[in-house]
């Protein structure tokens, strides 16, 4: 799974459901869970928490143009590349912190990656899991 | 409320283990015992039952001291008032289930106590047959019955599900919960089945070579990472196959096998066997009317 530390920023909760927003690595991302301030203790602006979000709920994007509803995005370089017949695997380094993202491998040849391109993360906002911060 | 504080020298077969261990039972509650085989977690149920002596120790039970060495105390395991059931049914093979549950009360009479029991255990028409003319889940349904038959303070369960299939000892483990739900016996599980402890206990104690190493409830103890995501099931690990990229785990929960997509990382140090934590966000689950 890929784990990124942050800061929580802000939390709108609407009944049972809360979009939270949280700085991590200078950059902004959004996570929608179920779970409100009184259910989970830790949803407060200040809070340190660990954003969680699953390999294969990752998008890649590259030279992208136009409107995207996609509210997570952040600027992250390939470091490499292993192609498996159908789906691919593809390490990122988003600012020193290690993602990755399994895509089909016809996007991989459809976008035309490569080592050392700079490319954009996307992940859905209701993909992002948080977890209380570990030491 | 029930307090137990014990040392003993153990002799395990990977060496030397010292038991020592001080803990309480709120009265009502259902506690598990959990680790490793050789962390001692049998060997305080015999202690608790009089079965085997500490070097050092102190029990007791709702205020009646059952054991206190400094003191010279130390009640006979008839004199304790315990319920046991082992992994093995141990039922008497020469008597009918009846006459199973009859011998426990030593000698007194309850017949609407035992035909209770024989009703809720759904055993009635079992009730005169031999044990070994039983199934397993029916023979350990008689265990559980004949330990509880003289309302004991505490029941002690040694495994009693693990010689079961599957499907039986999710039967049980419903009864078991069914019967504590009724009786409140306080009571004490050795397991190691994850989900079975999720399902019955409300408190837990994790053993390792005889020390405690956590306690409290299950989510608390087991939960230590504890993600938003809502859909969480725990489950075992059948089968782990590479595919491309990725591995795909089918693991079973409860009765059903799910399957589910990993990458390398998450399968490192995985095999056939273990039990897992399954997390899914709860946006991602489509549901259809059966």
């Amino acid at each position: 799974m890929n784990r990124l530390k942050g800061t929580i920023q802000a939390v709108v909760t609407d009944k049972d459901i809360s979009l939270v927003t949280i700085l991590a690595a200078g950059e902004i991302f959004s996570a929608l869970v179920i779970d409100t301030p009184q259910t989970a203790g830790y949803l407060m602006p200040n809070q340190e928490i660990d954003m969680v979000f699953k390999e294969t709920e990752m998008s890649i994007g590259k030279n992208l143009t136009g409107s995207l509803s996609l509210r997570n995005r952040f600027a992250a370089t390939i470091k490499e590349i292993s192609a498996g017949k159908i789906l691919s695997r593809i390490d990122l380094d988003f600012k020193g912190h290690p993602l990755c993202a399994i895509i089909t491998s016809q996007s991989v040849v459809a976008l035309n990656l490569t080592v050392g391109d700079n490319v954009v993360g996307l992940v859905k906002t209701n993909e992002v899991s948080l977890m209380e911060a570990t030491i | 409320m029930i307090q137990i504080r014990v040392r003993k020298s153990l002799l395990m077969a990977s060496g030397k283990t010292e038991l020592a261990v001080d803990f309480n039972l709120e009265a009502g509650s259902f506690c598990t015992l959990y680790g490793k085989s050789g962390a001692g977690k049998t060997t305080i149920l015999k202690i608790l039952a009089g079965l085997i002596q500490p070097d050092e120790g102190f029990i007791s039970v709702n205020d009646e001291v059952w054991l206190d060495t400094g003191k010279n105390i130390n009640l006979p395991p008839q004199k304790r008032e315990i319920g046991f059931v082992f992994q093995d049914y141990a039922l008497f093979p020469n008597m009918t289930v009846r006459e199973n549950l009859q011998y426990a009360l030593n000698g007194k009479t309850d017949k609407n106590r035992i035909d209770d029991l024989l009703e809720r255990a759904a055993l009635q028409q079992l009730a005169h047959r031999k044990p070994l003319t039983l199934s397993g889940g029916q023979q350990q349904r008689v265990a559980l019955m004949r330990a509880l038959v003289r309302k004991p303070q505490i029941l002690l369960l040694d495994e009693p599900l693990s010689a079961l299939d599957l499907e039986m000892r999710q039967t049980l483990q419903t009864e078991i919960y069914g019967l504590h739900q009724s009786f409140h016996t306080t009571t004490l599980l050795v397991s190691h089945q994850l989900s079975e402890i999720y399902r019955l206990s409300d408190f837990i104690i994790s053993l390792e070579n005889g020390k405690i190493m956590a306690q409290g409830t299950p989510a608390g103890v087991f939960g230590r990472e504890r993600l938003s995501s809502k859909i969480q099931l725990i489950g075992e690990v059948l089968s782990i196959r590479e595919n491309g990229v990725v591995y795909i785990l089918d693991i079973l929960v409860g009765n059903n096998i799910i399957k589910t997509v990993t990458t390398a990382e998450e399968v490192q140090g995985l095999q056939p066997g273990d039990q897992v934590k399954v997390s899914a966000k709860a946006f991602n689950p489509i549901v259809q009317k059966l």
